[in-house]
């Protein structure tokens, strides 16, 4: 047998395990009720919740964008560690309150809050609209990963095409039977195959052309010091660049509405907040794979890479390893492409699904009928991914900063809505689309000032003007704004269930 | 009122973590040596501090949790 042959025999071992698990997740009434099918009724538990948070952060690219960053940057990777680590606490404190007032009226997604706060079908259909362009090409980057990462370890023999789309055909079915529930149990299976293959690759290619970690930086800080303290190589982040960085994605982590609207689908408050005390630790899991982009720097010293997000692939390439571990590493990257992504296009849809259509629409269709409905955006919305990935310009980093900056721009609305009486529908509104301009503006029409990341002097302009506007306008009725504070106020084991009201209806 | 102690305290703690992996702060560790635990030092800095996270965090939730059961 060639050892191509391996690679692909257990590749595709692992993709039929995925399958299996993500299809036998399926119950009854998951075809039956939105409910169940967004948010597995609103029962996971600590175990499950936490993988399919770190899906977010276990993308492709964390193990080809990172350790192409400490490749090719060096130091300023350690951002993303930072980040992790702070990222999740705001929802320490919006995540219970949310979940309380979802049980009560029967919310599903982000933007549905949102909308019910300030009173406004538009906000929720605008909302859904800035997710749905952050969601798009950033499922795009997990399917050219996937892709990218089959033709690489088979040699080319598994084209680029097709390991893309078989790797995604998996993820459609899954998601398609079995909804939330399905993610969840096959992210809990790749995920600990990812934190498996993080550590094996992350110590073995050091001590495969180092002889250690150790020896590893030692020999690094003595041919090319720079790599290892900011600014990094070629000063390739300022301190302010680099600050900016990790506070705009601490705000920005927990307002991706994959991550918030996982805060509906715990069991308990105590569920979401266990899982917001490990979330740090994912962070550690990223040490073994910035130790690979680390390794690059002087094994590719004489012949730099072209494109320094293919580290990962050309390390093993050369250490020689044998297929068998060639094939279990890949299981384990393409498992964190499959799960971010399943992720991805089970919010997309169901945010398609709910603030979009049933806000805009009023439509009066059967729960059954709105079920089948976010099944079929599952697969339209891989299926465009898919063809984006194939003839995607090479702008698509680009607009990933957009998705970043815009999904930035919810955090102050989202704070205000729970914390600030005096906010009003044209203050979220005028905040919102300033802020996202001003980010659109300094990513690409212009350098950001400062250096200081566009999504910052986007946040800014977004809190002062909805501060501004909000002061300006009518405020907006006290009963109604006194009922949502209150019922957010009411833990959730204290709700009666003759209180919860079918918002739905 | 505890609830606003208790947030008022953390909310310090966390502020403090953000600081110190940020601009000024970091412009005081970034250095190579001592390598620790295999790592460079500045590296090293990151992951302490996130060890100090997960800390503070479960010092939150004890609290937060004891208050309510005492009552």
């Amino acid at each position: 047998m060639k050892d191509w042959m391996v690679v692909t025999a257990i590749t595709s071992a692992y993709l039929l395990m995925v399958l299996v698990i993500g299809i036998k997740a399926r119950r009854k009434e998951t075809g039956t009720s939105l409910d169940s099918y967004i948010a597995d009724g609103r029962s996971i538990g600590l175990f499950v919740l936490f993988f399919i948070m770190g899906a977010e952060i276990f993308s492709a690219f964390a193990f080809l964008g990172g350790p192409g960053w400490t490749y090719s940057k060096g130091a300023p990777g350690l951002y993303i560690i930072g980040y992790l680590g702070l990222g999740l606490i705001p929802l320490w404190v919006l995540g219970p309150k949310t979940a309380r007032l979802g049980k009560k009226y029967g919310y599903l997604t982000q933007a549905e809050l949102v909308s019910a706060r300030f009173q406004s079908k538009g906000l929720s259909a605008l909302m859904a609209i800035i997710s749905v362009g952050a969601f798009i090409p950033y499922l795009t980057i997990q399917i050219k990963g996937a892709g990218f990462l089959v033709d690489a370890s088979t040699g080319g023999n598994i084209p680029f095409w097709l390991g893309s789309l078989i790797a995604f055909i998996v993820v459609a079915v899954y998601v398609f039977t079995s909804g939330l529930r399905g993610i969840g149990w096959t992210n809990v299976v790749q995920g600990i195959v990812m934190i498996a293959v993080a550590w094996i690759i992350g110590l073995a290619i050091p001590y495969k052309f180092y002889g250690g970690v150790t020896n590893m930086f030692h020999q690094i800080a003595a041919q090319a010091p720079d790599y290892l303290t900011l600014p990094g190589h070629h000063h390739a982040m300022s301190f302010a660049a680099f600050s900016s960085a990790l506070v705009v994605s601490v705000i920005g982590l927990s307002m991706w509405p994959h991550i918030f609207s996982k805060s509906y689908s715990a069991n308990s408050e105590k569920t979401l907040k266990k899982t917001i005390i490990l979330y740090p630790l994912y962070g550690y899991i990223l040490i073994p794979i910035f130790f690979v982009g680390f390794a690059g720097i002087l094994v590719f010293a004489g012949h730099p890479l072209k494109q320094s997000d293919t580290v990962l692939v050309k390390l093993i390439e050369r250490a020689n390893f044998s297929p068998w571990l060639i094939g279990i590493l890949l299981s384990g990257a393409l498992a964190a492409a499959m799960s971010t992504g399943a992720n991805l296009a089970h919010t997309a849809a169901s945010v398609i699904v709910r603030d979009f259509y049933v806000k805009l629409f009023k439509t009066k269709l059967k729960e059954r009928s709105l079920v089948m409905m976010t099944r079929i955006l599952v697969l339209t919305i891989s299926l465009l991914s898919y063809l984006l990935a194939l003839y995607s310009p090479s702008s698509l980093v680009s607009l990933l900063l957009i998705a970043y900056g815009g999904v930035v721009q919810f955090f102050p609305i989202i704070v205000a809505a729970f914390f600030w009486r005096r906010v009003t529908k044209a203050g979220a509104y005028a905040g919102l689309i300033s802020g996202t301009l001003v980010m659109v503006y300094y990513s690409f029409f212009a350098p950001p000032l400062f250096d200081i990341h566009a999504g910052i002097l986007g946040l800014i302009v977004n809190v002062v003007v909805l501060f501004v506007v909000s002061l300006l306008t009518q405020p907006m009725p006290e009963t109604h704004i006194n009922q949502f504070i209150e019922d957010s106020k009411i833990p959730l084991d204290q709700i009666k269930p003759e209180e919860i009201v079918k918002a739905m209806q | 009122m505890n609830k606003k102690k208790i947030g008022l305290v953390m909310g310090i703690y966390f502020f403090i973590c953000l600081i110190a992996i940020t601009w000024p702060a970091i412009s005081y560790v970034n250095f190579i040596y001592p390598l620790v635990l295999g790592m460079p030092f500045l590296m090293f800095w990151f992951v302490l501090w996130n060890l100090i996270i997960v800390i503070g965090l479960v010092i939150t939730y004890m609290w937060e949790y004891s208050k309510e059961e005492s009552r």
